[in-house]
């Protein structure tokens, strides 16, 4: 045997020896596998990080939830409080107050029973920005009071009319208060904690937080103190790992072999990869972030932007249910409104601008934009029309449908220069020149989230007059430039009126408005993906998803396994 | 020696200061690390006021490098949250630094993790690090040498073109398709024709118990793409070296003692023929530490080289800053230890 004969045996011998330690991990059927995109770095229930929160629907309850279909249920207390149950009600200074009853008999995950007590200390730290680090949003401004009315009872008084009580500014009950209190009345802060880095986790839901294998998963387990009350359905799998993995691709491929059960929130580019994966169902859930076109109307773009026609020229020129079908997905519509389409009012009131080429030349030529050049793009007053057209760099949905704006605009003879650039350029406040801000564009793409539980726009930064940026007003984020006296009226009567009915027809009312600015033209909801091990679960069971940002496993123990 | 070695670490400390300064202000010349979170509807002024005097991102940058140096707790910062009650006069909170700052060894927050201390994340994620990268050195090492003492002993030879060939193939492929070919072969391919397969990403099976057995089954595949391309060039440095020396004097001499060829070739021609490789060796070590950034990211491995492309995404000056300056001090004192292992081994080397 000569030396390379040995070399080669010898290579040979190491590949087998690899292969011999090649032996796949024995299924677990007590186990489920999840994916997750992005490890969170903290468990603040209460943080920004949206993989963080996603994980409250496992061990971390709040008082409701909503479903699929957007309508809200009850967790922690009996009943939701309505302004129709009672439970809700106006001050005689106008202002709300809602009473929250707590389900009798609820336990934490170290079988200490929850009370109001819980929900105070949960108040105690919302109102208090030195007990750490939360998102407290508009709490601490416009919650009066907090009184406890006995183990199982307190009522939240607002400072205001408050119809957003159930969506915005709620009792958080999610932390123990026997665990936590102790800790910041010894003068330390929530975030250091070692609960927050995953120890002696204790918190209420199906399942309990066991260990952290800080950068590779989660191991959560069955909870104990779960399944004592009717509603408290026991879940079907003894254990849940939420695998991290951030390559998409890496994401695939452990779907494929087995190492993950469910993958969720993945492209809609690798839609058809996983569908052709054996043993997968892939569905989506409407998302609530909706990208759009955004048109400056501020007088500081195109000339021809000045002339609503033209716009509604440049919609009508693209063929956006195409598009969204295409691009996006099967089914996919195109929004008519920014607001949550259960608010929208009638199609008579807002309808979409539909594509019709012959229309928008019409309309341009109308508007006296022709092209007297004979160099393809319209022109008016020595002026081409040509429009700098941005969107976020990094996402392939957004450059994909840049490309295809553009070839639909040139059809019509509008031309654009496609501009992607970093998210941080784009939407960087006034003072550090950023595009948006500054109004320095003329089209762009992206996504402002809206409340998809609340009419309530909230305008005064971002869509109301108060919001147009200058050197006097530099946080006002509104660069686009729609101004409008009604709209911003209406807007703050919705964000103050509790009765719904009266409500939803002045929040229609807003829209309208809006609409007329003509300044927003949505392209599509993103939507959730959801991709199942059909041979693990039946992926039948585990359709109620919520479609909030933060509430993808809020039915998890109602998962069951396949067969 | 021992002069040498003083004057090497003196020499050391404006440069460490310097790297310190450049990488400071580099990173906060690429932008405000929290410019989305004011896109974020949702935020109030309070919230981002205090998130953002959390991180000290208000402070003057002179101020905000100072701190990173010496701390933050004699130092009490007035925030503006604005008019949260819309009484026309802003709300001023009063809140007290507690950093020590990087002189009294605190690295400092990481805002890429959501305020963790960067050294307990450093602490997290460098034994993993270095478990993978010590691996890739140990297989590199191994296979480099085999296959370079083997390729200089059978010149021109099938064999050495082969391994020439090969080596020319792995350094001309980018790591991340080397990594993404292995997974697709050893992990998806054999899967899909039924064979025991290597785990696709991560360091411990989903369902497992976390024992060693299967870190090592997870280490394979990122250890084996980190180590193909440094075996192509170590191969290269060692079939080159060892055919300088195996025609020199003293070998021709070794060998006309009659000494055993095995004894020619390990004891006397590989010993000078590895003197340029413990320089590479040496100088690659620091570069352990940071991790492999493209490989652990692609196996999602919990390691150094993942958390700097967080912080990188994010800005966060800490993390970066910690981890610059540790691989800055690797490398000195790495350069500083080759330098002595070369002179044990070469005794005509001295320092003065």
């Amino acid at each position: 045997m000569n030396r390379f004969t040995r070399l080669v045996a010898l290579l040979g011998v190491l590949v087998m020896m690899m292969s011999i330690a090649l032996t796949t991990a024995a299924q677990d059927e007590d186990t489920l596998v999840i994916a997750w995109e992005q490890e969170p770095s903290q468990l603040n229930p209460v943080a920004s990080e949206s993989f963080a929160s996603l994980m409250d629907g496992f061990f971390a309850r709040g008082a409701w939830n909503w479903d699929r279909n957007n309508d809200i249920f009850p967790i922690m207390v009996s009943e939701v409080p309505t302004i129709e149950n009672g439970l809700a009600r106006t001050l005689d200074n106008g202002n709300t107050q809602v009473e929250y009853v707590l389900n009798e008999g609820m336990l934490w995950s170290d079988g200490e029973a929850i009370t109001s007590d819980d929900c105070l200390f949960g108040h105690e730290l919302l109102m208090d920005p030195e007990t750490g680090t939360l998102q407290r949003g508009v709490y601490p401004d416009v919650v009066e009071s907090f009184e406890v009315i006995d183990d199982l009872t307190f009522v939240m008084t607002y400072n205001q009319p408050f119809p957003d009580f159930q969506s915005s500014a709620t009792a958080m009950c999610m932390l123990p208060a026997h665990q936590l209190r102790p800790w910041i009345e010894g003068g330390d802060i929530l975030d250091n904690h070692p609960r927050f880095s995953g120890e002696d986790v204790v918190g209420y839901g199906p399942y309990i937080f066991e260990e952290w294998r800080v950068g590779d998963s989660v191991q959560l387990v069955r909870n104990p103190n779960w399944g004592a009350n009717e509603w408290e359905v026991s879940p079907a799998w003894d254990r849940v790992v939420l695998r991290f993995i951030t390559e998409s691709a890496q994401m695939q491929n452990a779907f494929e072999v087995g190492d993950v059960d469910v993958a969720f929130n993945f492209s809609d580019d690798l839609v058809d990869g996983y569908s052709e994966i054996a043993n997968s169902e892939v569905f989506s859930t409407p998302g609530v972030f909706g990208d759009a076109i955004w048109v400056n109307v501020s007088g500081n773009a195109h000339p021809a932007l000045s002339d609503g026609n033209v716009i509604r020229a440049l919609i009508h020129a693209v063929d956006r249910a195409t598009l969204a079908e295409a691009l996006v997905g099967p089914g996919t519509e195109v929004p008519r409104g920014w607001y949550a389409s259960q608010f929208w009012p009638s199609e008579e009131d807002m309808p979409l601008i539909e594509y019709n080429v012959d229309e928008a030349v019409r309309l341009l030529d109308e508007a006296g934009w022709v092209d007297t050049n004979d160099d393809g793009v319209r022109d008016k007053d020595g002026v081409e029309m040509i429009l700098r057209f941005y969107t976020t760099s990094g996402r392939q949905i957004r450059e994909d449908y840049q490309v295809f704006i553009q070839d639909y605009l040139s059809e019509v003879g509008v031309a654009t220069q496609l501009l992607p650039i970093p998210s941080g350029t784009l939407f960087a406040v006034f003072n550090q020149r950023g595009i948006l801000s500054t109004s320095d564009f003329d089209l762009a793409l992206f996504a402002l989230s809206t409340d998809p539980l609340s009419p309530f726009a909230d305008a005064e930064v971002w869509i109301g007059c108060d919001g147009i940026p200058s050197t006097e007003n530099p946080s006002g984020r509104n660069g686009w430039g729609f101004c409008s006296e009604e709209f911003d009226a209406l807007d703050l009567q919705v964000g103050q009126t509790v009765d719904p009915a009266e409500r939803l027809a002045l929040a229609q009312q807003a829209q309208v408005e809006f609409f007329n600015g003509n300044f927003w033209h949505g392209l599509y909801l993103r939507p959730t993906w959801y991709a199942f091990n059909t041979s693990v679960v039946d992926a039948s069971t585990a359709q109620n998803l919520g479609t909030l940002s933060g509430n993808y496993f809020f039915d998890i123990e109602n998962w069951q396994p396949a067969g | 020696m021992t002069q040498y070695i003083i004057r090497r670490i003196l020499q050391a400390i404006p440069l460490l200061i310097l790297i310190t300064i450049f990488v400071f202000f580099l990173i906060k010349a690429a932008g405000d690390p929290q410019l989305e979170s004011t896109f974020n509807p949702n935020a109030t002024e309070r919230d981002i006021a205090l998130e953002r005097a959390r991180f000290g991102l208000d402070d003057p940058l002179p101020i905000q490098f100072m701190i990173w140096l010496i701390g933050d707790d004699w130092y009490t910062r007035e925030i503006n949250v604005g008019d949260n009650d819309d009484d026309g006069e802003d709300e001023i909170i009063e809140r007290s630094g507690t950093r020590e700052g990087i002189l009294r060894g605190d690295l400092g927050i990481a805002l890429s993790q959501d305020g963790k201390l960067v050294s307990t994340v450093i602490g997290e994620k460098l034994p993993n690090t270095l478990l993978l990268g010590s691996a890739s050195l140990t297989l590199t090492i191994i296979v480099s040498f085999t296959l370079g003492i083997f390729a200089a002993l059978n010149q021109y030879t099938i064999a050495d073109n082969m391994i020439t060939g090969f080596a020319f193939f792995t350094f001309s492929v980018p790591v991340f398709l080397i990594a993404l070919i292995l997974v697709q072969i050893f992990a998806v391919q054999f899967f899909r024709w039924g064979l025991p397969h290597l785990p696709v990403q991560g360091m411990y099976d989903a369902r497992g118990d976390g024992s060693f057995d299967e870190v090592l089954r997870h280490l394979i595949l990122p250890t084996l793409s980190l180590s193909l391309i440094s075996i192509a060039s170590y191969s290269r440095y060692i079939r080159s070296t060892m055919l300088e020396v195996i025609n020199t004097d003293y070998v021709r001499t070794a060998r006309s003692k009659g000494l055993a060829e095995r004894r020619v070739l390990y004891l006397h021609a590989l010993k000078n023929a590895s003197l340029p490789i413990v320089t590479l060796i040496g100088l690659n070590i620091p570069f352990i530490l940071s991790g492999a950034v493209i490989t652990e990211t692609v196996f999602q491995w919990p390691g150094m080289g993942t958390t700097f492309i967080r912080a990188l995404n994010e800005l966060d000056q800490a993390t970066i800053s910690a981890i610059v300056l540790m691989i800055a001090v690797a490398v000195v004192v790495f350069q500083l230890l080759t330098d002595i292992v070369y002179a044990m081994l070469d005794p005509r080397i001295r320092y003065s």
